[in-house]
């Protein structure tokens, strides 16, 4: 093959038959090309119709069920008790740092602009980024608040991610820890009055606050002076509480052992059960409340017509029923009237009351005091607590339960009930929310008939002046009340135990029209200022009532009388 | 046996050529047309003005200007890694432009035979030093011996310009015993096989050499354009077949015996099968890019995206400009395809006309081959997009390739077309 030759031929011009041929490849080819190109501009149409989906973000829980704020909860005066606050959540997204010098720099700045988080927890947390199969985006702190969020995006480093939250913020802290309960990281209500009320509290916030019944200067008074009464009679636990002795209204409810609303239960906590600083014992905590229960008892007598306020008994000097031996305190040495008894809390009296009463006629009653139910209360550890009393009810039972025994049921029962026999006779449902007062209220449900109401005003009056509940007396407020010691029944001890008592006072003023329900309750105070420790109510619970009393009364605009 | 229609004589692409007179017009009118005496008066610069396609170089500036852009999105994540200033890839695309850009417009000059000359040269040069790649080439651990490391200077793939060169010495080859221009005389027509054979010949030797790197990718480019103007020389449809059954064989032997191709044939075929990390992140890239994109420098998938400033710009494209872009450059890289096949539609000379066409092919389906990855229309091959993608070697050579095909697609004298 010559290269002239070649240059020959290629110098022909392209003609004829073979022109077109050529010429018609030639468009063939451009064709081809052509719809290939095409393709690709549809496939780029298709792509760029589909659905964008957030590019790195890993879709966190938080993120999914990202809430708008939750409504706030005020006291019934309008003071805010909590309250949802922006805050935000700074992550740091390590794929986006790239380079020791921008590890450095973002460790460096973030440690210099955070004051709880410092250069070393910030490098820890990068270097667990990069390791394979952990979360990239890791968690530097929360919450923050908008100011610093503002001054973390301003460093403009863009691993930097906020992510905007609402936190719960409880002004009155530990004093109403159990009431209102906390959330989770999510805004779900999950104790308290935040899990008993989420759909409420999850309406939009156009709906305003939510009002409580809780007047915030009586929580934080009820909750002090029972810190106080616990320290001095080195308590487990105590149960106060305030309630509008007419509506059922709880203007104050305070359990201890408490905690602060940000720490959540550990599982030393949850182990703990009943003893667990989480534990609402006000709501939830089912007691034998003893001789508090005198009050249903005498009510029940003077109901059935059995027995007169001023009628004179000479009780046995010693009792028993089915073979138990029921003794009292502060034995009996004269005749008493049957005012006197309830007032020096005699047991014999009380039995032999309930059982010319008979167990049906007791049983009857307690269920028409809602001791067949739960409360009611909004809390959601209300919701669960159903008084306890056993089924088959036999002599014992219904001379034990005279005196509250063989009977558990939460202070809130027992407050809700007393609060009944006091209002007239006619059923007090408790409740957390506050009610209108311009607005009509539903019937209440008579359980007792307004004479009796008025008997059990004067007793109650009496048990305070010249009984066991003297301490509990506030110069001018008319206080009426009762007290319960009671020995609790503990399985590991095999049998109720001198200990292990609960002290109790319910006490109600002005009594000869209660306008106000209080009640106290110590879990093992001991009141060490004698010689030797004394565990009575009349010792612990009732003075702490008094000094609630005498300090609420103001507030709540009662005044001393003479 | 011409074109006398009055299109040719008044071609729209020769505005202004009017003032010069009757005869400047007809002496410039689309490449088949009848001339009259060349115009001597004319100088070198304003017959290239006038002859030379405008929009195409229009076209190629402007690509480079967004390969630009886009290399200071897409580079400064490999800048990173590689623990160098964020931009230095992005100002060594910018600065890789100006011999590019020199040797487009310089070989945009050149006469066709010129154009034949440089490319049998840079051909032989070409395959040498493919050939030697072995010996003193390196890999950079991107699996293929393909670069020679120039200290200083950075990299030399002599693939890229071995490519347009190689394209147009077959052309010429091909041209000799091209049916275009088959008479009753066989033997003095050139139906021999001296020139299709030869020029087979020398494909296979620059197929092999590419297979040993491996560089598969580029071999198949080059038999596809081979192929296609085997096919416009006028090729009987039996061999054409034939040779299509052989490289079917041959695609076949590489997938059983690289497996990297066999698993990217795979993942692409398969239904739920494991796509690789970079396909995921490229079509995320252009999920989120939408319609209009998310914005200049808001891309993030460009941050994960492997091989973002080259086989991938594409995507980070698309991601920061959405759908827009990815429509224009899908446009602008037909148009100068489609533009060259039409102007040489009139070039009757066998060699312009082939090695026209192979160029204007191996410019168009490199981009198509890359854009079509990215997009997931085609298996995974890594391939540069023309004047956008990162890399020196590509870019000179995208120029090489741009240069010589617009030597030949200018408008010529009838003369010109026939004896260069």
């Amino acid at each position: 093959m010559s290269f002239t030759r070649l240059k020959l031929r290629q110098e022909r011009p392209v003609r004829d038959r073979s022109a077109s041929l050529g010429g018609r490849r030639l468009l063939c080819l451009g064709a081809v090309f052509a719809l290939s190109m095409g393709a690709v501009g549809l496939q780029l149409a298709e792509l760029a119709g589909q659905k964008r989906v957030v590019a790195f973000v890993e879709a966190p829980a938080e993120t999914s069920t990202k809430r708008g704020p939750r409504r706030d909860v005020v006291d019934r005066n309008g003071l805010p008790l909590a309250l949802s606050v922006p805050t935000f959540e700074l992550d740091l997204d390590t794929r986006l740092l790239r380079s020791e010098k921008e590890r450095d720099e973002a460790a460096i700045r973030l440690a210099e602009l955070l004051p709880t988080v410092s250069e070393e927890d910030i490098r820890r947390e990068i270097a667990l980024g990069a390791i394979d199969g952990n979360a990239k985006t890791r968690p530097i702190e929360r919450p923050i608040s908008p100011r610093l969020a503002q001054a973390a995006h301003d460093l403009g480093i863009p691993a930097i991610s906020l992510t905007q939250r609402y936190d719960r913020r409880y002004v009155a802290g530990r004093a109403t820890s159990h009431l209102l309960g906390y959330t989770d990281i999510d805004g779900v209500g999950q104790a308290g009055l935040e899990a008993g009320l989420e759909n409420r509290l999850q309406q939009p916030a156009s709906a305003g606050p939510l009002r409580l019944s809780v007047d915030m200067r009586l929580q934080t008074l009820v909750h002090d002076v029972l810190s106080r009464g616990v320290a001095a009679f080195d308590a487990e636990g105590a149960v106060g509480l305030i309630m509008d002795a007419r509506t059922g209204e709880m203007l104050a409810m305070a359990s201890l052992p408490d905690f602060d609303p940000g720490e959540r239960p550990t599982k030393a906590d949850i182990e703990n059960k009943e003893r667990s600083r989480f534990f609402p014992r006000a709501a939830k905590g089912l007691y034998e409340l003893g001789s508090v229960f005198k009050i249903f008892t005498w009510a029940l007598a003077f109901e059935m017509g059995l027995a007169d306020p001023d009628e004179v008994l000479d009780p046995p000097k010693s009792f028993s029923i089915a073979g138990r031996p029921i003794s009292d305190l502060h034995p009996i040495r004269e005749p008493v009237t049957v005012a006197e008894a309830f007032a020096q809390s005699s047991n014999i009296v009380a039995a032999q009351l309930m059982l010319e009463a008979g167990a049906p006629a007791q049983r009857r009653f307690f269920r028409a005091l809602g001791f067949d139910a739960p409360t009611g209360l909004e809390m959601i550890e209300a919701g669960g607590a159903r008084p306890v009393w056993a089924d088959n009810w036999g002599d014992a039972a219904t001379a034990t339960a005279a005196y509250g025994h063989s009977i558990s049921v939460t202070p809130t029962h027992l407050a809700a009930a007393v609060a009944t026999i006091l209002n007239e006779g006619r059923q007090v449902t408790p409740t957390l929310l506050a009610k209108d007062p311009n607005a009509e209220q539903p019937p209440q449900r008579s359980v007792i008939s307004p004479r009796t109401s008025h008997l059990m005003r004067r007793v109650m009056r009496l048990a305070v002046t010249e009984g066991s509940g003297r301490s509990a007396d506030v110069f001018g407020l008319a206080v009426g009340g009762k007290t319960g010691t009671a020995e609790q029944f503990a399985s590991a001890a095999g049998g109720y135990v001198d200990e292990n008592v609960i002290a109790s006072f319910v006490a109600a003023f002005p009594v000869h029209d209660p306008r106000y329900l209080v009640l106290v309750s110590f879990d093992q105070a001991e009141d060490r200022s004698g010689p030797e420790p004394v565990r009575v109510a009349g010792r612990t619970a009732a003075p702490v009532a008094a000094e609630i009393i005498a300090r609420a009364a103001p507030l709540l605009r009662i005044v001393p009388e003479k | 046996m011409t074109d006398l229609s009055p299109d040719a004589f008044h071609p729209r692409g020769a505005a202004g050529v009017g003032r010069v007179g009757r005869v400047g017009q007809r002496a410039y009118a689309g490449g088949g047309a009848l001339q009259d005496e060349p115009p001597s008066e004319v100088s070198q610069w304003s017959q290239w003005a006038r002859s030379v396609d405008h929009v195409s170089i229009l076209i190629c500036v402007a690509l480079f200007c967004i390969g630009v852009v886009l290399a200071f999105a897409a580079s400064p994540a490999l800048a990173e890694s590689n623990q160098t200033s964020p931009f230095y890839y992005a100002w060594r695309h910018l600065i890789f432009g100006a011999p590019a850009f020199v040797l487009l417009f310089t070989i945009s000059f050149f006469s066709p035979s010129a154009v034949r000359r440089l490319a049998v040269f840079a051909t032989f040069a070409g395959l040498v030093a493919l050939a030697l790649l072995p010996l003193y080439g390196t890999d950079f651990d991107q699996g293929g011996t393909r670069w020679y490391a120039l200290p200083g200077l950075g990299s030399l793939q002599p693939s890229e310009f071995l490519k347009p060169a190689l394209i147009v010495t077959c052309a010429w080859l091909l041209s000799a015993s091209s049916g275009v221009d088959r008479g009753s005389n066989a033997r003095d027509q050139g139906l021999g096989p001296a020139g299709a054979g030869a020029s087979l010949a020398l494909l296979a030797t620059a197929a092999a050499l590419l297979v040993i790197q491996p560089d598969y990718g580029q071999t198949a480019l080059i038999l596809v354009v081979w192929a296609a103007m085997y096919f416009v020389s006028g090729a009987s449809l039996v061999t054409l077949a034939a040779l299509a059954l052989c490289a079917f064989v041959g695609a076949i032997i590489a997938f059983q015996v690289e497996p990297h191709i066999a698993y990217r044939v795979t993942a692409f075929w398969e239904e739920g099968g494991a796509p690789p990390q970079q396909l995921l992140d490229a079509r995320q890239a252009m999920i989120n890019g939408g319609w209009f994109g998310v914005g200049p420098g808001d891309g993030v998938n460009k941050l994960t995206l492997a091989e973002a400033n080259s086989d991938f710009i594409f995507a980070v494209a698309i991601e920061e400009y959405g759908f827009a872009l990815g429509v224009l450059l899908v446009v602008l890289f037909s148009f100068i395809t489609l533009n060259a096949l039409w102007r040489l539609r009139r070039v009757e000379a066998a060699f312009p006309r082939l090695a026209g066409i192979g160029l204007a092919l191996l410019f168009g389906l490199q981009a198509f081959v890359n854009m079509a990855v990215t997009v997931q229309l085609l298996p995974a091959k890594g391939m540069t997009l023309p004047f956008i993608s990162y890399g020196g070697s590509s870019l000179i050579g995208i120029g090489l390739t741009m240069g010589m095909l617009l030597a030949l697609t200018r408008r010529r004298l009838l003369d010109e077309t026939r004896r260069f």
